[in-house]
C-alpha cells in the first residue's frame, strides 16, 4: 500500500525531471547560439534580445561548418547507399540461394559484429595513408560501410526471407536472369527492410568521430563531429554565440529527420537491435 | 599396369576439379552477390585485424624500421600504470552507465507502456540525445560543467546553493563521474526503446487477468514485467557493457582523458599512444587487449541472445 501511494508521484518526478534535464541544454545552446558574445556574459539564461543569425553565417562561412556540413551529408549519404546495396546483395543470397559455403559466409559474417572497429583505427589509418587516400571522402563512405555491414546483411537477410519464393519462381519462369529478379522483384519488396539498414546505421555513421578525426584532417575535409571537436578544443577566447551557432548547425539536420520520421526511426532502432 | 592407374587417378582428380569448376559456374551468380561483402570485409577488417596483430610484436614510430621486440609491449601494458588506471575507468563506467541506463530505461520504458500522462512527450523527448552527434553533447557539456560561467554553477549560485558549485570537469575525482552523468543523459532514451519494444509485446491479457486476481502494480511488475523483458535486459546490458569499452568521443572531446590522465579510457591511451605518441607497435597491443576483452564478452552476447539460434 505504502509503496503503491508513493509509487506514482516517484515515478511522474523521475519523468518531469528527466523532461527538464534533455530539453534544457539543448534549449539554451539554442537559445545562445542566437545571443552576441557580450550578451551570454551578461544574462546566460535569458531569451535573446535581438536574435543574431549572423552567428550562424558567420560559422557556416569563416569556421568551415559549412563545408563540414556538406561533407558529412556526403558521407553519411554515400556510406548508406554503398552499404544498403552491398548488404542487400548479400542478403539475398545467404536468404535465396543454397549454394555451397552459404552458413559459413553468413556466420562468419555474423561473428564480425564482435570485431570492436576501434581497435583497427592504427592499421586502417596506415593503409589509407600509404594508399594516398588523406581526406578522401569516397575512402572514409568504403571504410564506414564496410564496419556496418555484417550486421546490415544480418537484417536484410531476413526481411529476403520473408519475400515469398513463389514470386521469384513466377519471375524465373517468365525467363527474368537472375540479376534482373534481384533488383526488379525481389528489392523493390524489401523497402522496409532497407529503411531499417539505412536508421540504424544512419546515426552511428553521423556523429562517427574516430576515424573520421585521424582520416579527415584538413579543415576543407573534415565532417561534423571533427569540425565541433576542432572548434571546441580552441575556443578559449572566441566568440561563444558563433562557438554555439556550430554546435546548432552540426544539431539542426538529424533533429529535423527525428522530428520528421521519428516514428519509423523508434520503430527501426528497437527492431535492429533485437535481431 | 603402373601408367594405366596413373590415369585413373589423373582423370579421378581431373573430375574432381572440373565438378569444384561446375558448382562454381552453377551458382556463380550467388558468389557474385557475396563478392563485394567479402571484398568490403577483408580490406577494412580482416587485413587491419591480423596487421594491427603483428604490429603488436613490434616497436615502430610509423617512420623509421619496426623492431621486432616480442611481448615487450604487452609486458610493458600490464605494468604500465596509466593502463590499470584506464581500465579502472573503464570498469567504474561500465558499473554506472550499464546500471543507470538499464534501470532509468526500464522504468521509463513501463511508465509509458502504462501511458502515464504525458507518454508521448516522454518517448519523443528522451529519445532526443541519442540523435544528437557524441563529439557536439561533449561540447555542449564542456561548456555546461565550465566553473566561472557555465551553467550549472551559475544556477546552483543562482539558488542560493554556492557551496556546492564544482571544478566538474577540474577536478581529478570527480571528472569520470561527471563525463558517465553525460553518458547517460544521452544514452537511456535508447534502453528506454529497447525495454518498451518488449514490454509491449507483453500480451495485455495478462495483465488484466492478473489485476482482476488482485495482484498489485508493484507485483505485477515484479512477477510478469520482469520476467518477461529478462532476455532484453540480458542483451542491453551485453551491449551496454561493450559500449563502456569503446567509449572515446565523449571523454576525448570534453577532457582529452585529463586532468592528468583523472579521465584516461582504454580508447583514448590507444588514441594518445598511437597519434600523439606516434609508438604504434604499442598502441597495437592496446588495441589487441580491447579486441579480446570484447569478444570475449560478445561470444557470451551471442550465447544468450538470439544470434545463436540463427542458424536453425
Amino acid at each position: 500500500m505504502f509503496f503503491k501511494n508513493l509509487s506514482k508521484p516517484v515515478v511522474y518526478f523521475l519523468l518531469i525531471l528527466w523532461t527538464v534535464l534533455v530539453t534544457y541544454p539543448l534549449i539554451y545552446m539554442f537559445l545562445t547560439s542566437v545571443k552576441s558574445h557580450g550578451e551570454i556574459l551578461q544574462n546566460p539564461f535569458g531569451l535573446p534580445e535581438n536574435i543574431k543569425i549572423s552567428n550562424y553565417l558567420t560559422a557556416l562561412t569563416e569556421y568551415e561548418m559549412g563545408e563540414a556540413l556538406i561533407n558529412s551529408i556526403l558521407v553519411t549519404a554515400g556510406s548508406l547507399i554503398i552499404l544498403i546495396l552491398v548488404a542487400a546483395l548479400a542478403g539475398y543470397a545467404v536468404a535465396k540461394k543454397a549454394f555451397p559455403g552459404n552458413k559459413i559466409f553468413f556466420i562468419t559474417m555474423v561473428a564480425f559484429i564482435a570485431i570492436p572497429i576501434h581497435a583497427l583505427v592504427v592499421p586502417v589509418y596506415y593503409f589509407i595513408e600509404n594508399l594516398g587516400l588523406s581526406n578522401n571522402l569516397v575512402a572514409v563512405m568504403i571504410i564506414y560501410a564496410a564496419f556496418h555491414l555484417p550486421i546490415s546483411i544480418l537484417i536484410m537477410r531476413s526481411f529476403f526471407e520473408n519475400v515469398p519464393n513463389a514470386v521469384e519462381e513466377a519471375a524465373r519462369i517468365d525467363g527474368c536472369s537472375e540479376f534482373r529478379t534481384f533488383w526488379y522483384i525481389a528489392l523493390p519488396m524489401t523497402k522496409v527492410g532497407m529503411a531499417t539498414v539505412a536508421i540504424i546505421n544512419v546515426i552511428t555513421i553521423w556523429s562517427e568521430y574516430l576515424f573520421a578525426s585521424v582520416l579527415l584532417t584538413r579543415p576543407e575535409s573534415r565532417t561534423l563531429p571533427v569540425a565541433v571537436g576542432a572548434v571546441s578544443s580552441g575556443n578559449a577566447g572566441f566568440d561563444h554565440g558563433i562557438f554555439f551557432a556550430s554546435l546548432g548547425i552540426a544539431t539542426i539536420p538529424m533533429l529535423i529527420i527525428y522530428f520528421v520520421f521519428s516514428k519509423q526511426i523508434t520503430k527501426g532502432v528497437a527492431s535492429g537491435a533485437v535481431k | 599396369m603402373d601408367k594405366s592407374s596413373e590415369l585413373v587417378v589423373n582423370t579421378h582428380k581431373k573430375s574432381k576439379v572440373s565438378s569444384l569448376v561446375d558448382t562454381f559456374k552453377q551458382h556463380k551468380m550467388s558468389y557474385l552477390f557475396i563478392l563485394p561483402s567479402i571484398l568490403l570485409i577483408l580490406l577494412a577488417m580482416v587485413v587491419p585485424l591480423i596487421h594491427s596483430f603483428s604490429l603488436s610484436f613490434f616497436k615502430w614510430d610509423g617512420y623509421s624500421e619496426a623492431e621486432f621486440v616480442g611481448l615487450q609491449n604487452y609486458i610493458k601494458l600490464l605494468t604500465d600504470s596509466l593502463f590499470w588506471n584506464a581500465l579502472t575507468n573503464n570498469l567504474k563506467y561500465i558499473l554506472l552507465f550499464a546500471t543507470f541506463t538499464v534501470v532509468l530505461g526500464f522504468l521509463f520504458a513501463v511508465a509509458i507502456d502504462r501511458r502515464m500522462v504525458g507518454w508521448r512527450i516522454y518517448k519523443f523527448v528522451f529519445f532526443i540525445p541519442v540523435m544528437l552527434i557524441t563529439a557536439v553533447i561533449s561540447a555542449l557539456f564542456a561548456q555546461v560543467f565550465e566553473p566561472n560561467f557555465g551553467i550549472l554553477n551559475t544556477l546552483l549560485k543562482t539558488v542560493g546553493l554556492g557551496e556546492y558549485t564544482q571544478l566538474w570537469l577540474g577536478n581529478p575525482n570527480l571528472t569520470v563521474y561527471s563525463i558517465i552523468a553525460v553518458a547517460i543523459w544521452q544514452i537511456t532514451g535508447w534502453t528506454m526503446l529497447l525495454f518498451l519494444s518488449s514490454v509491449e509485446g507483453i500480451p495485455t491479457e495478462i495483465h488484466d487477468a492478473a489485476t482482476l486476481d488482485g495482484v498489485s502494480e508493484w507485483q505485477r511488475i515484479l512477477y510478469i514485467t520482469i520476467p518477461m523483458v529478462k532476455r532484453m535486459a540480458y542483451v542491453i546490458i551485453m551491449l551496454q557493457i561493450i559500449n563502456s569499452l569503446k567509449t572515446f568521443d565523449l571523454i576525448w572531446v570534453m577532457t582529452q582523458g585529463g586532468p592528468n590522465y583523472a579521465s584516461d579510457v582504454l580508447g583514448t591511451i590507444l588514441y594518445r599512444t598511437a597519434f600523439s605518441q606516434q609508438s604504434f607497435g604499442y598502441a597495437s597491443a592496446i588495441s589487441v587487449t580491447m579486441t579480446v576483452v570484447v569478444m570475449i564478452i560478445c561470444a557470451y552476447y551471442i550465447k544468450v541472445s538470439k544470434l545463436a539460434k540463427i542458424d536453425e
